[in-house]
């Protein structure tokens, strides 16, 4: 279990926040008893599991402002990239297919972060993350590109290391 | 409100659907292994949610969206559990 | 007129969606090996689903919020089974397809099945 970076009481209002706009966006046409309800839900529900919820608080607020403006374009680049791949991988009679499993390094500290890492991978053309374990990341490669583990982490991991090492700072 | 959608584009959409549907059940029944059937169930799922969604704009239910969420859910946890099984047995 | 616009974006984007949950589904059908074919079914089903929530959400009015939020659960929990079952079928003692080079990860699995 890793050590808590925010106060309780951080942790515990982020949970309110989060869930309280959970619930406006689950019950979408807006109405003011909806929101009563939610706010008294939202209080109880953190109470319970703020603690499962985060490790670091409201600062994980400024992260999801980074998360759609700068690492949600990037990402949508790539996976529309990688479905074209699959696209003309799967429709072509030949199936001109190479895979392996390579495995890669990440300078990323924070579980999370190489959690959300390993899950962009999965997305990203060719590749599907199978496992982490501390610093390597194991990836089936579809087509694979280099066996070297520097080479390859460049070239699979690197527009998503960048910012990710920014949003976990 | 929605726009008037022509026949024809619904039928499109369907047959569509229902034939990578066949596809994955194909894949579920046939293996080789149990890893495979739990493969082609996974994608199974996947394309069921986005049939749901379609079928809600059918209907022009907005309770049937609710109800594809609760069924991402499910199938998200059932894909979860299926995997923890083959890796060390319930 | 701007309905229209958005409504006909949203058709245009099901079709999309559509389109590519059956090509996910033909590579389930198609490829060799589970873990090739664990990579088109995630991929190509992800976009397909993400596509036609948000085409149906521009679709009918007053839909968008909830369906973005289907699309955000859905690209967030659909990686993690693929890669759930991934992990535990080549546990699980799946041989990868024949031309699988390198195989980097069988070292790993090997290493600690003889720890056991």
């Amino acid at each position: 279990m890793e050590k808590a970076e925010a106060s309780s009481i951080n942790r515990y209002f982020y949970a309110v926040v989060l869930y309280f706009f959970l619930w406006i966006i689950l019950t979408y046409p807006f109405s003011i008893q909806e929101w009563e309800a939610g706010a008294a839900i939202a209080f109880t529900a953190s109470l319970l599991s703020y603690k499962e919820l985060s490790i670091s608080g409201l600062k994980n607020i400024k992260r999801i402002g980074i998360l759609l403006f700068w690492y949600l374009p990037v990402f949508i680049r790539e996976l529309i990239k990688a479905n074209l791949h699959v696209a003309g991988l799967v429709l072509n009679p030949k199936m001109p297919i190479k895979p392996g499993f390579v495995k890669i390094k990440t300078n990323l500290k924070s579980p999370v972060a190489r959690v959300w890492l390993a899950n962009s991978i999965t997305l990203t053309p060719g590749t599907l993350s199978v496992d982490i374990e501390g610093q390597y990341i194991y990836i089936h490669w579809i087509t694979v590109g280099s066996t070297d583990v520097e080479h390859a982490s460049e070239e699979i991991a690197g527009s998503f290391e960048k910012i990710l090492e920014v949003m976990f700072r | 409100m929605r726009i008037e959608i022509p026949q024809f584009i619904w039928i499109a959409w369907f047959v569509i659907v229902s034939i990578a549907t066949i596809l994955a059940t194909i894949r579920a029944i046939v293996g080789p292994t149990n890893s495979d059937r739990a493969v082609g169930l996974d994608t199974w799922t996947t394309i069921t949610t986005g049939f749901w969604v379609i079928l809600a704009l059918y209907f022009f239910q907005y309770i049937l969206l609710s109800v594809s969420m609760v069924y991402a859910i499910l199938s998200f946890l059932g894909v979860l559990a299926i995997a923890r099984y083959l890796e060390r047995g319930l | 007129m701007v309905d229209l616009i958005l409504g006909w974006t949203g058709v245009v984007l099901v079709f999309i969606g559509v389109f590519f949950l059956f090509l996910g589904a033909l590579g389930i059908f198609r490829l060799p090996d589970l873990f090739n074919r664990l990579q088109a079914g995630t991929k190509a089903t992800t976009l397909g689903v993400v596509s036609t929530t948000i085409g149906v959400g521009l679709i009918a009015k007053g839909w968008l919020v909830f369906s973005l939020a289907l699309a955000i659960f859905l690209l967030m929990t659909n990686p993690i089974s693929s890669h759930a079952l991934g992990r535990a079928s080549y546990r699980a003692g799946v041989k990868p397809y024949k031309g699988t080079n390198p195989d980097l990860y069988a070292e790993k699995v090997k290493k600690e099945s003889d720890q056991k």
